[in-house]
């Protein structure tokens, strides 16, 4: 197991006054890999990430760096820079200065800081805007600053904290992969921490989906995506709908007192569970007997496709297609077995 | 429209003011009437009104020192307090609640030299008698108990104002606590600290009853002889002149300090 792993949270719970944000989480996180944290605010992403920058200490757990505990190490100590939600740029030092700033604390040679800083503007793409003052930038050049301020560090692990928050949608996403690229040319640990499903899935090595303060899942986009582990990280990621069902017995399920065909294994005979169908993996055809019938309430164009509503035995499903139903219209529900993702029952906890 | 009468105020109590104070500094009258003279502006640089302003802005420039020395630790350790220190900040604000004379003659009191509350203490302790009454200590001492609320309170709100991931970052790029209080937590405070000296240094450079007071009427500051023009001796002509005098060199000294504000790449103070 032990692969590559840089940082290791052991246990770690963390709260503030009477909430308890994080509830005995533990989490690797291995050299090179872009991780991110990702969850509904107050899930305890940013908590996480503000525990791997030192700037908050755990309650219970230890926080190991390559196997040494560093719980109770301050941040100025840790070979770790951070990319704050707000930029938090140093108004009073131009940009020049701004990124200089960690090189001159560590009393660096002039001429090499010189050099540093205008390898580290180049890399965001703001060459020669050093002598410009913070306030004259906008959001999106106030990002690459405090991008190029962390990595002229030459950190071993960038913390990012929801960064790309405060930007528009284009420019949002041209610099998802630029970071991306950044990432792969400094071949350094990113630990990014969003709520944006979109983002997390565009950019990352791994993705942890955490909620109430705990990890929910933790995998390659694409697990994520496709073998949700639960109801909520399926709801997460992307849109989903989610049905009681009861499984029969391997690979047999029954909903809405239909029984049909699944390739899910191993749930107790009669097992209450979750299934989850992506609104993608439906296709509506036909009404016929034996199938789940029901009639079109709306059909809304979204570009790629049409998000249809359809309604049956009380149950609105959300698909998405490329035809245009008109409401009113009768239709069958139909899912490949293997579109179908049964999942235990979460533990219902209060306010999610 | 809505700034009319803000306007018609400033003309009323500053614009007017100011002209009858050229107007008695640079007129004098006799038996011909009134004629414009620069008698009165002459005989302010007479060498005993020099050193009375020498000496005042001596003590305003210790006074401040001490204040500064005083307020920005406080006004740290204040805006570091989970709260924001509110509770300890009311406290340091609440002598402002009284009434400045009275605070002034309590000094008095507490510093007599036989009967002072100070020296019972101290002979009590068979300690040496504490004689400041009557000296410069004595006034710059009610000087700095006097204003320092006014340096603490525009430092406090700048530190108040520095976002806290400000902060944290420095701390992220390898400062200490001591790099980052000299290299971002005072470089952004600076707007509090230009405003702090302005508002300590100005009143106390002009003041008159805490010399009077504390100096027991020993030591004379230009604030005391310009009171002395106009209630003892009623030339009101000098009075204007040196006033006149004393506001063109507070004048300079805030916009040199400014300049020097500027260079440091702080923001906006009180100009």
């Amino acid at each position: 197991m032990e692969k590559n792993v840089i940082i290791r949270l052991e246990n770690v719970t963390k709260s503030f006054e009477d909430q308890v944000v994080l509830k005995n989480i533990t989490l690797d996180v291995e050299k090179n890999e872009f991780l991110t944290l990702l969850g509904p605010s107050g899930c305890g992403k940013t908590t996480t990430l503000r525990l791997i920058g030192g700037f908050e200490k755990p309650d219970e757990g230890i926080i190991l760096h390559q196997g040494k505990d560093i719980s109770n190490v301050p941040p100025y100590k840790r070979n770790v820079n951070t990319v704050f939600q707000k930029y938090a740029l140093f108004p009073h030092l131009n940009v020049y200065e701004n990124i200089a700033f960690g090189l001159n604390i560590k009393k660096m040679n002039k001429s090499l800081i010189k050099e540093k800083v205008e390898k580290a503007l180049r890399q965001v793409n703001l060459d020669g805007y050093e002598n410009r003052r913070i306030e004259q930038l906008s959001g999106g050049q106030q990002q690459r600053i405090a991008i190029a301020r962390a990595i002229v560090n030459e950190p071993e692990i960038l913390l990012l904290d929801e960064p790309l928050g405060a930007l528009d949608l284009k420019l949002r996403q041209e610099m998802q992969y630029e970071l991306k690229t950044l990432q792969k040319e400094l071949g350094i640990t990113f630990v990014y921490v969003t709520h944006d499903q979109e983002e997390a899935l565009t950019m990352s090595d791994t993705v942890v989906v955490m909620n109430n303060g705990v990890i929910q899942q933790k995998g390659t986009p694409e697990d994520i995506y496709n073998e949700p582990v639960n109801a909520f990280v399926a709801d997460f990621i992307g849109e989903s709908n989610i049905i009681d069902g009861i499984m029969k017995q391997d690979g047999v399920l029954e909903i809405f007192g239909r029984i049909y065909e699944c390739v899910d294994k191993g749930f107790a005979i009669n097992e209450k569970v979750d299934v989850v169908v992506r609104p993608e993996d439906i296709k509506l055809l036909e009404p016929s007997e034996n199938k789940i019938n029901g009639q079109v309430t709306s059909c809304i164009f979204k570009g790629v496709h049409y998000e249809t509503c359809v309604m049956t035995d009380g149950f609105e499903w959300v698909i998405h297609n490329t035809k245009n139903f008109k409401p009113g219209e009768h239709v069958s529900i139909n899912v490949d077995p293997f579109d179908i993702h049964i999942m235990k029952k979460m533990v219902k906890e209060t306010g999610t | 429209m809505v700034g009319y009468p803000y306007l018609i105020w400033m003309v009323v109590f500053i614009v007017v003011p100011l002209i009858m104070i050229f107007y008695y500094a640079f007129t004098v009258k006799d038996a011909n009437g009134t004629r414009f003279a620069l008698d009165h502006l002459m005989k302010s640089f007479d060498s005993k009104y020099m050193v009375a302003l020498g000496k005042s802005f001596l003590y305003a420039f210790i006074a401040t020192v001490i204040c500064l020395i005083l307020a920005y630790p406080l006004a740290l350790i204040l805006v570091k307090r989970s709260n924001g220190g509110s509770a300890m900040l009311f406290i340091f604000i609440l002598p402002m609640w009284m009434n400045f004379l009275l605070r002034t003659y309590a000094w008095l009191s507490l510093l007599e030299t036989n009967n002072g509350l100070l020296n019972t203490v101290l002979r009590a302790l068979h300690l040496p008698v504490l004689d400041i009454i009557g000296t410069p200590k004595a006034i710059v001492l009610g000087m700095v108990y006097n204003f320092l609320p006014f340096m603490v309170l525009p430092i406090y709100n700048a530190l108040a104002k520095i976002d806290k991931s400000i902060m944290e970052a420095a701390y992220d790029l390898g400062a200490n606590d001591f790099k980052r209080l000299l290299k971002v937590t005072i470089p952004l405070s600076m707007p509090g600290v230009m405003s702090g000296i302005t508002m300590v240094f100005m009143p106390a450079v002009t003041s008159f009853v805490i010399p009077n007071l504390l100096g027991s009427g020993k030591v004379n500051l230009i604030g005391n002889i310009i009171e002395q023009q106009f209630l003892l001796t009623y030339d009101w002509g000098f009075g204007a002149a040196l006033s006149l005098i004393l506001m063109i060199i507070i004048l300079i000294s805030m916009a040199v300090m400014q300049r020097s504000d500027e260079d440091m790449e702080g923001g906006a103070g009180l100009w």
